[in-house]
């Protein structure tokens, strides 16, 4: 096995980076106790701001955001962008400011830590969180899919093909699972802090070098104005973002992304409510900066090389055009960024989906556990889980992929529930959010699937099912008024404060 | 201090909270008219990169850290009462009972929040 010419600094960062990434997380295994599920879950409540912001961060910038967003910006312009950046300033940020403290308040009075356990607790019903947490499990289980997949294509290229696709995802996947196995949160969220750094670094580096190599920012906005000036202008070419298409894709994904379970959890692990106050602040600052750097990134593209319409092609652009115009270690600088993007979401979504299976599933099932058997339980989860994501993204059933599509705005059937829970609404019946949850689901997956464009009127599948969700909602919370939640319970609900 | 406290913390939520939604609307709805143009060209940037990019998110960003500022002594003295080992809703209500400066100064007096 000889390393291909050029490629010695590359390597040697990915080593470097996976030394410092595997200490991390073993250190935090030794360094903090996991001896009961709230410190292997939620780091025993007790992150402090810097790690708990960097955890928020690194675990919404993903595969997407290194190797998808950049592409879609390179094809789309602006309209991406605006689409991209304001579903997060705007709709989840908003549904942070709302109720990320009431969430924190909630987890601390009742000992909750997953979606799951609130609803179930407040609905009075285990089978809420039957439906609703496995729906929300299976949301994210397309996500870890695509994440590997991107792992194995970065390692690729950051080693020259010495370790191929599928041998360098299950390299580090496997690295990966050996910390998020056995150091829970405290691993994921300290490595999340070194792999967020490393992540807006790259990503930010990668776009100011791509910019560069056009003469500039301003050149290469000045270039792509005189040359592809729809790029600059919404929708964008080929009406790739009409406007009421772009709002209805906005809202669902925005604010279904912050129902997942592990960035539920997160809502949890802060030791202060200052610091979860502080949660939307993040999100506002980091992405007009991560994802400015990606329309930057893409547009400096179009003024370098304009016209490539393969999706693949133009979904690496970013990390092809340095390895044409820069020394190869740059390349490997970027793609260990990406493959830090990608750990940093995976492991925190293997973690998260594994304690959900553990609390909302066995816990219940098994309720007769000890501190140390839940511990365990939830360490299989994980485990299991892991294992099933490599499983899938290895074999890539084209089914997963489809629904993948709507994973984001899939979450946002779980808006209704949450909202009624935390707010404490008494008429919100259990019936009402199953019905609204299910329904919803089918009609977006009916729009996304069976119509073209995934849309229907200019309205995205997404938003349909949320509309379908909240009217059945309303309707069937109306006629099963009996199986109100339990009137002490609303009111210790109702007196948390904002 | 007392000019800050006439306003509850309830009503300091939903003026951020309006606000963020005002900034939202003027991030999606008008822009399609008002903000996606080129001209006239901010630093380098078309205008609509300019208003999106950077103008815009700056004021969602100032109200939210003015939010977080609004809300800062009382989720302190909560999380420092929950430390304390009271629940929630007592430290809630204990917060809500108390004179908000006192509070604070007996909370400095035991070492902080230990934030």
């Amino acid at each position: 096995m000889t390393i291909p010419e050029g490629y010695g600094g590359s390597i040697l960062i990915l080593i470097v980076y996976f030394g410092a990434v595997m200490f991390i997380g073993l250190w935090a295994w030794r360094r903090f106790p996991q001896s009961d599920p709230e410190s292997y879950i939620l780091g025993g409540r007790g992150i402090g701001w810097v790690v708990a912001a960097f955890t928020l961060m690194a675990t919404q910038y993903s595969a997407l955001t290194v190797l998808g967003f950049p592409g879609t910006m390179y094809r789309t312009g602006l309209g991406g962008y605006v689409a991209i950046t304001g579903m997060y300033i705007g709709f989840a940020a908003m549904y942070w400011m709302f109720f990320a403290a009431r969430t924190w308040k909630v987890g601390r009075a009742f000992g909750h830590m997953t979606p799951g356990e609130t609803f179930s607790h407040f609905y009075g019903s285990p089978v809420v969180g039957y439906v609703i947490g496995g729906m929300l499990i299976l949301t994210v289980v397309p996500y870890i899919q695509v994440q590997i997949l991107g792992i194995g294509f970065l390692f690729e290229v950051a080693t020259g093909g010495l370790i191929g696709f599928t041998a360098g995802a299950v390299l580090v996947y496997v690295l990966m699972m050996i910390y998020v196995f056995l150091g829970g949160l405290r691993a994921v969220a300290l490595t999340d802090t070194l792999q967020g750094v490393l992540l807006v670094g790259g990503l930010v580096g990668g776009a100011f070098i791509v910019a560069w190599a056009a003469g500039g920012i301003g050149t290469s906005f000045a270039e792509v104005r005189a040359t592809s000036s729809e790029l600059l202008l919404i929708p964008g070419p080929g009406e790739a973002w009409p406007w009421l298409f772009l709002v209805s894709w906005a809202i669902p994904v925005g604010i279904g992304w912050t129902m997942h379970p592990h960035m539920w959890i997160r809502m949890h692990i802060p030791k202060s409510v200052n610091f979860i106050r502080m949660w939307p602040m993040w999100v506002v600052i980091s992405f007009p900066v991560v994802m400015g750097a990606a329309l930057l990134a893409g547009i400096a593209g179009q003024a370098i090389r304009p016209g490539v319409t393969d999706r693949l092609e133009t979904d690496t652009m970013m990390i092809s055009l340095i390895l044409d115009n820069f020394p190869v270690v740059l390349a490997g600088l970027v793609a260990a960024a990406g493959i830090a993007a990608m750990m940093s979401s995976v492991s925190s979504q293997v973690h998260g989906v594994g304690a959900s299976v553990s609390r909302d599933f066995l816990h219940r099932l098994f309720p007769e556990q000890d501190p140390r058997q839940g511990v365990l339980y939830t360490r299989i989860s994980v485990l299991v889980v892991g294992a099933i994501g490599l499983w899938l993204s290895l074999t890539t059933p084209e089914f997963l992929t489809t629904i993948g599509a709507f994973a984001a705005a899939w979450g946002a059937q779980a808006v209704p529930a949450a909202v009624a829970a935390l707010a404490g609404w008494r008429w919100a019946t259990k019936w009402g959010v199953m019905a609204g949850a299910v329904g919803g689901t089918v009609m977006m997956l009916w729009v996304g699937i069976a119509l073209e464009g995934q849309q229907l009127l200019g309205i995205y599948a997404g938003l349909w099912g949320l509309a379908v969700n909240v009217a059945l909602f309303l309707i069937v919370s109306a006629i099963t008024q009996p199986a109100r939640p339990a009137e002490e319970l609303v009111r210790e609900y109702q007196t948390l404060g904002w | 201090m007392s000019d800050r406290r006439s306003i509850r913390p309830g009503q300091r939520f939903l003026i951020h909270f309006t606000i963020h939604v005002i900034l939202v609307l003027a991030y999606f709805l008008p822009g399609g008219f008002i903000w996606n143009r080129m001209e006239p060209l901010v630093g380098a940037l078309p205008f609509g990169v300019f208003m999106w990019w950077i103008l815009l998110p700056i004021l969602i960003i100032v109200n939210m850290a003015l939010y977080v500022r609004a809300h800062w002594a009382e989720d302190k003295l909560v999380t420092s009462e929950v430390r304390a080992g009271v629940t929630v809703h007592e430290a809630e209500q204990a917060v809500a009972d108390e004179d908000l400066d006192s509070a604070q100064r007996r909370t400095e007096g035991e070492g902080g929040a230990g934030s």
